[in-house]
This record gives structure tokens, sequence and C-alpha cells, in this order.
């Protein structure tokens, strides 16, 4: 397949300039306290080791500590991220597979979804959704480290049909659909089907290989 | 004579390590840079490859780090002030 050209002055993305501008403020960081580590030798703090200090231990590193948390949060949420954690490793090889027929699969090779699948699918809208989908990851970077999981991995709760229906719910293809008629649409909306029950699975099942 | 008031022992004559407020202040200033740095790498390892226990440890362990480093360097700079005596 042919690559698609970037627009006309490509310079990069937000994301990736963020991350630029990070590492290398971290660099001259470790340069900075390096010089007034070594100008504090002398054991008297002169007015140049005080700059020095002033901006290794304050300024730098606040910048540093903007970029570094914009730019992880971010990247928390990429398939990536995701990826990272062996026990996801068949359910991304999954979402990449160009034959796969699940709901993932289809999602992501039809570009339904642009970037960050897995979270797009798996957090709720708004800023409780955000804050929610991220407690979330922390317990399961404390349950992957410490090996506190079962297998199979499964779903922590039920999964809500509010997650499709924000994406699909008004889109006219849903609407005029007659399998989805507009008598039926509380049952929808409050999870008494699901709507993984008509469209599912929406990952493969789990084979022995995939497990701890 | 006897009525003189003898002069105190310093501390390293007693032993232990005497400190000059400004040794004092040199040693804070240099913990600082210590945890700023720790900071700073584990702030560049999360940039260089943003791994979800990365991200973990620069939240939750370098930026406590940042803000007790910050805490010395402001508490070094109000004790060097109050010692010209202008705070």
């Amino acid at each position: 397949m042919e690559t698609i050209p970037l627009p006309h002055g490509w310079i990069g993305t937000t994301s990736e300039w963020v991350r630029g501008l990070g590492i290398a403020f971290a660099l001259l960081n470790l340069v900075l306290l390096f010089l007034a580590w070594r100008g504090l030798r002398a054991g008297a703090v002169t007015p140049t080791v005080r700059g020095w200090l002033f901006v290794s231990v304050g300024l730098l590193p606040l910048m540093l500590a903007f970029l570094a948390f914009a730019h992880g949060l971010e990247g928390s949420a990429t398939v990536a991220s995701c990826g990272s954690c062996h026990t996801m490793t068949p359910f991304v090889e999954d979402l990449r597979n160009a034959g796969s027929d699940t709901l993932a699969a289809t999602h992501f090779k039809n570009r339904y979804i642009q970037q960050n699948q897995c979270y797009a699918c798996h957090s709720d809208y708004g800023l409780m959704g955000t804050m929610s989908a991220k407690l979330a990851g922390l317990g399961h970077v404390y349950r992957y480290t410490t090996g506190r999981y079962t297998v199979p991995i499964k779903i922590a709760h039920p999964y809500s049909n509010l997650r499709c229906l924000g994406c699909h719910g008004e889109s006219q293809k849903f609407l005029t659909s007659d399998g989805h008629p507009k008598e039926e649409m509380s049952t929808l909306t409050t999870d008494k089907v699901s709507c993984l029950d008509c469209h599912g699975p929406a990952h493969p099942e789990q084979k022995q290989a995939a497990r701890r | 004579m006897s009525g003189l008031s003898r002069p105190r022992t310093s501390g390293a004559e007693a032993g232990g390590a005497a400190l000059s407020p400004r040794t004092a202040g040199v040693r804070v200033l240099r913990v600082a840079i210590i945890l700023s740095a720790l900071f700073t790498m584990l702030a560049l390892a999360m940039l260089i490859r943003d791994t979800p226990i990365a991200f973990t440890l620069f939240m939750f362990v370098g930026q406590p780090l940042f803000v007790v480093a910050l805490i010395l360097l402001v508490g070094a700079i109000a004790a060097d002030l109050k010692a010209r005596q202008l705070l």
C-alpha cells in the first residue's frame, strides 16, 4: 500500500514536540545540576551557583514536570501502552489483524476509531470517565507488577452500552437500522440487552499461550 | 576569675561534627540537587519509553521528590535571607 503523504509544511505532532522538548529540558537540567553540585564543592554559595540552583531545582523541573505529565497522560492512552503488558498481547495482535472479524479488529481496520482504540472503547465519556480510567489503569499496573491477577483476563465490570452509543447512538446508520427499533431503545440504554449480544465478540477467546 | 563564663566547647571538640549554618545550608542544597536529579532521570526515562510503569513511577515517586527538593531550596533561601537579616 502506498503511504499517504503528510500535509505540506508538516513539523510533527504536538505530542512529538512535547516529548522532544521534555527530553531536551531533562538533559539540560542534568548538566545544570552537575554544575551546581561542582559549584557547591567550595562550600560557599556564590551568586552563579545560586542561579544554577534556582534554574535546575526550581524552574526547569517545573517545566519538565508539566511536559512529562502531559506526555505521560497522552501516552498512557495509546494502544502501545496497553500492549506493553504481555497479558494484553493477544488482544492487541487481534486488534491489528486485518483478517479478524472481532469487534475490536473491525473498528481498527476500518478506522472507525483513529487512535487510542483500546482507551476509546474502555473509558467512559467526560472528565469522570478519564479519571476513573486512569485510576483503573493504576490498579492494572499494580496487579501486573505484583502478579496479583488471574487468568484468563476478564473485564472488571459489565461493558456499558453507553460507550458504544456515545459514537453510534446518533448516527443515521444506527437510527435507521431494522435491528434497532425505537421502542427497544430503552433496553439498550439501560443495559438490559448488551450491544455485544448481537455484535460480538469484542475480542478473541484467550488461548493458553496468552496466559501467565 | 571564677565568675567569668567559660567559652562553650565546640561540637567538634565534643566528638560530633560541628555544622555552621553555612555548611548545613550547603548540605541541604546538595540533598535538593540529588532529589532533583532523581526526578529528572525518572522524567527522562518516562519521556524516552512511556510505559505505564514508568509513568506511575514518575507520578508517585518522581513528583514528590521534586516537591521535596523545591521545599528544601525554598528553605535554604529563607535561611540565607534570615542570616543576612533580610527576612
